[in-house]
């Protein structure tokens, strides 16, 4: 039996972050702490754009959701990225997130990045960090233009409530081994988003 | 291991719960407009596992996510597709802590009017008991929205069901397969 309790959601009002109306637009969040989260979207009206992040703060108000409001800190782009399909993005600690995305502007490689918070509300900002590439994306742009899609997943080896997340894992679809079912365990070896990535295991499974 | 027989879902989703047991959601669209959880615990030492609840809804969710591992508190995001509306929900869940049984509290409205998404709309915890959102929207000023949200304990009001275990088509069980395997084999390298 459950334990004889119930279970009430309340929703606070929306807010509209992007202007992107892109059908299939991309967008993941990521919460870092009970008062942080990440917004990450490709910021482009068309079918690609870079990685766009923005931060939201919760700040105490009188008629909020739980005595909460939001507010917006500063976008940050990585220039050096273009989105097409699927994000995720997973906690690392209460001021660091991981996110992975299929990166088409470097040859369609899959890419993970460390994203790093600065500052809480309005001057809040994301610094990009380190990043490793899975695989080299050569055998991935053999792939038709249209076909790249795959399903990626990012998950900490951690509890939820974990205070830090020290390693963690990406599942895909790796598309130069015929599409086989491969995970990348990553661990964080040092708490700098400038030199982090560490002992990286590949693994193939399935079918 | 653990080999569920499921009929092509379109979401899954395996998120902890306890720490020797997991939520395992598949939601569908169409035709079948429903989403199944099951509850697997495992065994660290065998690498196996069984079904200890299942719960079926009437509608497709799209995501799960614990916000309090060791209380069995999680929190799902749905999209309503019944003929009369298309309004977007979150709704709430506990599973016991022997892992026998999965409640759902009540479900609270995000977005009044929706169209089908294109983009799966996305949950995050932030605390045991508040997640935030981030979703697609087109009806009126169309753009990607966010809202957080909050959940209150209380006395008991959710419906439950028992013991149901899911045996249906096997279309895509290759792929339920392996996200278990997975999960299994990421527990082995915290485990190791």
């Amino acid at each position: 039996m459950v334990d004889p309790i119930s279970l009430n959601v309340t929703v606070s009002d929306a807010s509209r972050y992007s202007n992107n109306t892109y059908f299939s637009v991309s967008h993941e969040v990521v919460g870092l702490n009970a008062n942080t989260y990440l917004l990450l979207y490709f910021d482009a009206d068309t079918g690609s754009g870079p990685l766009t992040v923005r931060p939201v703060s919760l700040v105490p108000s009188s008629s909020g959701v739980g005595g909460l409001r939001k507010v917006f800190g500063v976008e940050s782009t990585l220039q050096s990225s273009a989105l097409k399909d699927n994000m995720y993005a997973t906690r690392i600690n209460n001021s660091t997130a991981a996110v992975v995305f299929l990166n088409a502007k470097a040859g369609n490689v899959l890419t993970v990045v460390l994203l790093e918070l600065n500052s809480f509300g309005k001057s809040a900002v994301v610094s990009f960090g380190s990043s490793i590439n899975l695989g080299t994306g050569t055998t991935l742009t053999e792939v038709l233009d249209g076909y790249t899609y795959m399903d990626i997943d990012i998950e900490p080896m951690a509890a939820t409530n974990a205070s830090n997340v020290e390693s963690f894992v990406v599942l895909y679809s790796d598309v130069s081994n015929n599409g086989k079912m491969t995970s990348a365990y990553i661990e964080v070896k040092y708490w700098t988003v400038q030199e982090c990535f560490c002992h990286i295991l590949l693994s193939s499974f399935g079918h | 291991m653990v080999n569920l027989k499921v009929s092509c879902p379109k979401y899954i989703h395996l998120d902890e719960i306890y720490d020797d047991s997991f939520l395992f959601f598949h939601g569908y669209s169409e035709p079948f407009k429903l989403s199944k959880f099951d509850v697997v615990k495992f065994n660290s030492l065998s690498l196996t596992g069984v079904t200890t609840a299942s719960l079926t809804v009437p509608y497709p969710l799209y995501g799960i996510k614990t916000l309090s591992q060791g209380n069995g508190i999680f929190v799902g995001i749905f999209q309503d597709f019944d003929d009369l509306s298309n309004t977007a929900n979150v709704v709430a869940g506990k599973v016991s802590v022997d892992g026998k049984s999965i409640a759902l509290g009540n479900t609270a409205l995000y977005e009044p009017e929706v169209k089908d998404f294109s983009v799966d709309p996305r949950i995050t915890r932030l605390s045991d008991n508040t997640f935030a959102l981030s979703y697609f929207q087109y009806i009126g000023v169309s753009g990607v929205y966010t809202r957080f949200g909050k959940l209150r304990i209380s006395r008991i009001q959710a419906n439950q069901i028992e013991g149901l275990f899911i045996d249906g088509l096997l279309h895509d069980s290759a792929i339920i397969w392996q996200y278990i395997t997975y999960f299994l084999y990421s527990r082995c390298f915290r485990s190791g």
